[in-house]
């Protein structure tokens, strides 16, 4: 059965010693078999000379990230050239990983995916369904242009012959306060569905999305769908919303989440989630995140 | 024989911890003798110590109590010089100590106090030495006060102001002229919650924050280097209807955004060792909104057209900065929180261009966005072809107008300039029809202009016009 162990982490930028934090936790994390393979770091610095407490560890070539490949890919949460209306500071994905010891390999660079919606798209198709007004629509296509996307990352781990195919996603998901033009209320709803601050729409956006929806339907049995990251909703916000990440299992901690879904011959989920922990740190509010992801 | 005082009055039957008592034998027989001084019982209570006058004696207590009451007895024997039979009178001795109390003996009592709250304590002589008077003191520190005294000796305490040194709770307790007294150190806890940019802020942030901002909320134990020893320190935060906590309420720090403009506040509720302290950081979370003089702002202009929006700030707090945003297809000129907005280019797709302000004031900022699509018009024929100029008198030619990118709901509005036509029915609808009257006067007389804006946004301006003619022009 193939299995990926990894952390997640909304670290809140690289200063002092989030670096040394993380080394710290997932070399506890280590102390149970398998070893970390994967770490998503959100709201990482965009700079990286001089590097960043985190960045620095993830290239050090120390434990435990010493198999780790240097450099992590490290694509920005915004892109500002085609994203002229973002709102929000602009911080970086830092996504690590360690092909060595049976670990994922890369099948290419970590990018954002396009949530925009354009005429015959499914966010298009998403925004376009909905029986609202025209300004309303508007609204939200100018959100989901806009707003922090997901990083898509392929990986495979091979086991004999068969190749798995791992679809990895991170996210640090768009706050409804700054897109409140596109707001829940925006689709029609009576109330907030979310406890917590994230904004509903962007997880229709991302979930509707070309690339997310063709992914999914890629997915043979041997390969798995992750969504990881600060999704700014808590655990029983994606549990009591149907809509979200459907048959999907998670791991979560505060706004924290880890995801999959891996389809058996019958199409249900045989992915499932285990050594799952949280460790906090001394940088709120987001604990470093974990959990091996068997399928 | 009777053991009184030295001064004859009745006998300590209790000294207090580290303190001594003096007694003497009293109606001795009427005979030459000695007298013989013992202790039995716990005798390492008291220490006896004679006195020069051999009927008086003092006792040391120890500075550890009783293991009971009347653990220790004083006998006084007098044993005549003639060898008669002798005279014995004795008396029970306890060393007893004073002890602040938990009002629940099961606990020891709370050596935190937090501002603001109370607590009490009892008061206990250990042994149980009986009767007791007990007296409390607050020191003077002036971080507790003493708000009384029960019947029962029961002292309530004040936490009046946080002290990194201890206040000096005092109790004295007092049976059979003994004094013993009790001191309990009293660390007064204040609670104190301050605003951070984010994690990484070192310096603190003011009271305002922008709609859509996140705010670090830290609360920090006054004073900072506060023992806390073993007890559990419970937090909760909350916040006011504007703000919202992201996830986790229960930690020292969390965080927080503005979801709404307007005065606000976080909380901070701790509780410690019995004490509940709270910290309430006010703020204010201002927004920004883009209007036009009409009010809304429109959500598409026309290529050419221009529009003047406003930033409004809400509630409008300070001077703020205003730094606006647009996109390729339209054109800007900003002066603080005005723009004009023009349309220069049709948007690639309805949704696709828009305008966005920051509001900027100090370290705080909010932020409005607002689709804006610039669209092209154009008069068609009624079958989308190019329109046809001319029109024969008394024939009917249909017109329509398209918009480039096509946008929901627009509002249309056809106009005609000139007497050789009129128009039949609608002039409203996507398509309008025209019935020529009688012959132009000249070539191109007569002009059909069509108006499209958004639903709810005046447009009464051309947006696009055909010259026609309508049959044979008198004058070529």
């Amino acid at each position: 059965m193939p299995s990926l162990r990894m952390v997640t982490w909304n670290s809140g930028g690289e200063a002092d010693g989030r670096g040394a934090q993380l080394a710290l936790s997932v070399n506890a994390i280590n102390g149970t078999a398998p070893a970390v393979k994967l770490v998503a770091i959100q709201e990482a610095r965009v700079g990286i000379v001089p590097p960043g407490s985190i960045y620095a560890q993830l290239t050090g070539g120390a434990a435990p990230f010493a198999g780790f490949v240097n450099p992590p890919d490290h694509p920005r949460e915004l892109n500002p050239g085609a994203q002229p209306l973002a709102v929000g500071v602009n911080r970086s994905y830092l996504i690590g990983w360690d092909p060595t010891g049976g670990g994922p390999v890369s099948a290419g660079a970590a990018a954002l995916i396009s949530l925009a919606p354009a005429l015959g798209n499914g966010v298009e198709g998403y925004i376009n369904g909905l029986a609202i007004s025209a300004a309303a629509k508007n609204n939200l296509r100018q959100a989901a242009r806009n707003i922090r996307a997901p990083v898509r990352k392929v990986m495979t781990i091979t086991i004999g012959v068969v190749v798995h195919t791992i679809y990895f996603y991170t996210w640090h998901a768009e706050l409804q306060a700054n897109w409140l033009a596109a707001s829940w209320a925006t689709l029609g709803m009576l109330a907030n569905p979310f406890a917590g601050p994230g904004m509903y729409p962007a997880f229709e956006f991302f979930q509707n999305s070309n690339q997310y929806t063709a992914d999914l339907a890629a997915l043979t049995p041997n390969d798995v769908l992750i969504v990881a990251g600060d999704f700014n909703i808590t655990a029983a916000d994606v549990n009591n919303n149907a809509a979200l990440f459907p048959n999907f299992v998670g791991a979560s901690s505060n706004l924290s989440h880890i995801l999959a879904f891996s389809p058996n011959a019958m199409g249900a989920n045989q992915a499932v989630l285990a050594q799952q922990a949280h460790y906090v740190t001394p940088y709120p509010p987001h604990a470093i995140l974990t959990a091996e992801v068997q399928w | 024989m009777e053991i009184r005082n030295p001064s004859g009055g009745a006998a300590a039957s209790a000294i207090a911890v580290s303190r001594s008592a003096s007694y003497r034998l009293y109606d001795l027989p009427d005979v030459p003798g000695s007298v013989l001084w013992s202790l039995s019982g716990d005798t390492t209570a008291v220490t006896l110590k004679r006195k020069r006058d051999e009927n008086e004696v003092s006792l040391a207590a120890a500075a550890q109590p009783s293991a009971q009451v009347g653990a220790t007895t004083l006998t006084a024997t007098f044993m005549p010089a003639d060898h008669g039979p002798s005279t014995s009178t004795s008396l029970t001795i306890t060393v007893f100590a004073a002890a602040i109390c938990n009002l629940d003996p099961s606990l020891a009592p709370s050596q935190l106090l937090g501002v603001g709250n109370r607590a009490r304590y009892a008061a206990a002589a250990v042994p149980a030495v009986s009767p007791v008077s007990a007296s409390w003191s607050p020191g003077d520190s002036g971080n507790i006060a003493l708000l009384g005294v029960d019947a029962q000796g029961t002292a309530e305490i004040l936490g009046q102001q946080a002290g990194q040194t201890p206040a000096q709770l005092t109790l004295t307790l007092s049976c059979a002229s003994q004094d013993a007294v009790a001191v309990l150190p009293i660390t007064v806890l204040g609670l104190r919650a301050a605003l951070y940019a984010d994690d990484e802020a070192a310096i603190e942030a003011g009271p305002l924050l922008g709609v859509g901002e996140v705010r670090v909320a830290r609360a920090q134990l006054v004073p900072a280097q506060a023992q806390l020893g073993t007890a559990t320190a419970q937090w909760r935060w909350s916040c006011s209807s504007g703000l919202q906590i992201m996830g986790d309420a229960n930690a020292a720090a969390i965080s927080f955004v503005a979801n709404a403009a307007g005065p606000a506040w976080v909380e901070a509720q701790l509780s410690i060792a019995g004490s509940v302290l709270k910290a309430r950081q006010e703020c204010i979370a201002f927004g920004v909104a883009i209007v036009s003089e009409q009010g809304s702002a429109p959500t598409a202009l026309a290529v050419g057209a221009s529009a003047t929006l406003q930033a409004q700030l809400q509630p409008d707090c300070e001077e703020a900065q205003f730094f606006w945003t647009g996109s390729g297809n339209v054109a800007l000129r900003s002066e603080g929180a005005s723009v004009i907005a023009r349309a220069v280019s049709p948007s690639s797709s309805e949704g696709a261009d828009g305008l966005g302000v920051v509001a900027v004031i100090g370290d705080a900022q909010t932020q409005a966005v607002i689709p804006l699509t610039s669209y092209a018009v154009t008069i068609l024929s009624g079958d989308q072809q190019p329109p046809p100029t001319t029109i024969a008198v008394g024939a009917q030619q249909t017109y329509s107008v398209t918009t480039n990118p096509a946008f929901g709901e627009p509002q249309i509005r056809w106009s005609l300039q000139g007497e050789a036509a009129g128009i039949v029915g609608s002039s409203s609808a996507s398509q309008v029809q025209l019935y020529g009257v009688r012959n132009s006067e000249s070539s191109g007389d007569l002009s059909l202009a069509v108006s499209v804006s958004p639903a709810g946004t005046p447009g009464d301006s051309p947006d696009a016009a055909l010259a026609i003619t309508v049959g044979t022009p008198r004058y070529r």
